[in-house]
């Protein structure tokens, strides 16, 4: 019966450390910020409107941005409280 | 006449001494025969009972034994159900230990990503500034700025102001209406 019960739990337990040392094994990824300025400044020479598509279109990346990680952190969260309830 | 008496008297006098002897010597045996006896009796009494407690001590540690033994064989099976019920609770506690550390690993991975995206997000920026032309080619500008003007590029930068607002709200409103859609959650 032991036995048994060590065949039952073996296979999930390989799953999971498998997945524990891949997830330890994937590095942090370095922060590269980019300034704009230096590929897009002809724009301006269009004047001051396509400079404020610019402006509008990066404040719109970033907003979309923030709601992107918020709803990532929300889902980890769902996911985390269901992968709790499992047992 | 005298010495007569005297031997009378000594004749009985023996007499009563033989039979003095003869009795003390039958009431000492007597008593040394009843003696024996009781003190046999007694041995055999006292065997008897000795005997009686170890046969009585054998047959309990027999069936004590065989009490034991019946006991551990109506109760084995009972016992490794139970051993076999606390190991798999041991080694669901174990699974499940490893289930939150790959949680807590994944929740590490996300937010140190999360960092470097708002790291890059704020890092994004844009002076409006124009940039400084070679001597030359401003004059040419200069005319090129009226011809600009005259094809009127500034109406096409609201056009793609009004699009990219829109393609922001529609991104916003996609993303907030499943929000939490697709984590598991129900």
């Amino acid at each position: 019966m032991i036995a048994f019960i060590q065949m039952l739990f073996q296979g999930p337990e390989q799953l999971l450390g498998s997945v524990l040392s891949w997830l330890h094994h994937a590095s942090t990824v370095a922060a590269a910020g980019i300034n704009l300025s230096n590929y897009v400044s002809w724009v301006a020479l269009l004047g001051p409107a396509w400079s404020g598509v610019i402006t509008s279109l990066m404040a719109s990346v970033t907003l979309i941005g923030f709601i992107f990680v918020a709803r990532a952190v929300y889902r980890a969260y769902l996911s985390l409280k269901q992968g709790i309830m499992w047992w | 006449m005298l010495s007569f008496a005297a031997r009378i008297w000594s004749f009985f006098g023996s007499i009563l001494n033989n039979l003095a002897t003869f009795f003390g010597s039958l009431i000492n045996h007597a008593v040394s025969a009843i003696s024996g006896f009781f003190s046999s009796l007694g041995s055999a009494i006292s065997g008897m009972f000795s005997w009686l407690y170890n046969g009585l001590q054998s047959l309990v540690q027999w069936l004590w034994d065989h009490f034991v033994a019946l006991i551990n064989a109506i109760f084995a099976p009972i016992f490794a159900v139970i051993h076999a019920f606390f190991y798999f609770v041991e080694q669901l506690v174990k699974l499940l230990g490893l289930l939150v550390q790959v949680m807590l690993a994944l929740v590490h991975l996300l937010f140190s990503f999360i960092v470097g995206f708002i790291t890059t997000l704020g890092g994004l920026g844009y002076s409006g500034q124009t940039p400084t032309l070679p001597g030359g080619f401003s004059a040419d500008m200069g005319h090129m700025v009226a011809v600009l003007g005259d094809l009127q590029l500034n109406k096409l930068a609201y056009v793609c102001l009004f699009a990219i607002w829109i393609g922001t709200a529609v991104t916003v409103i996609k993303m907030a209406s499943t929000f939490g859609m697709g984590g598991g959650g129900e």
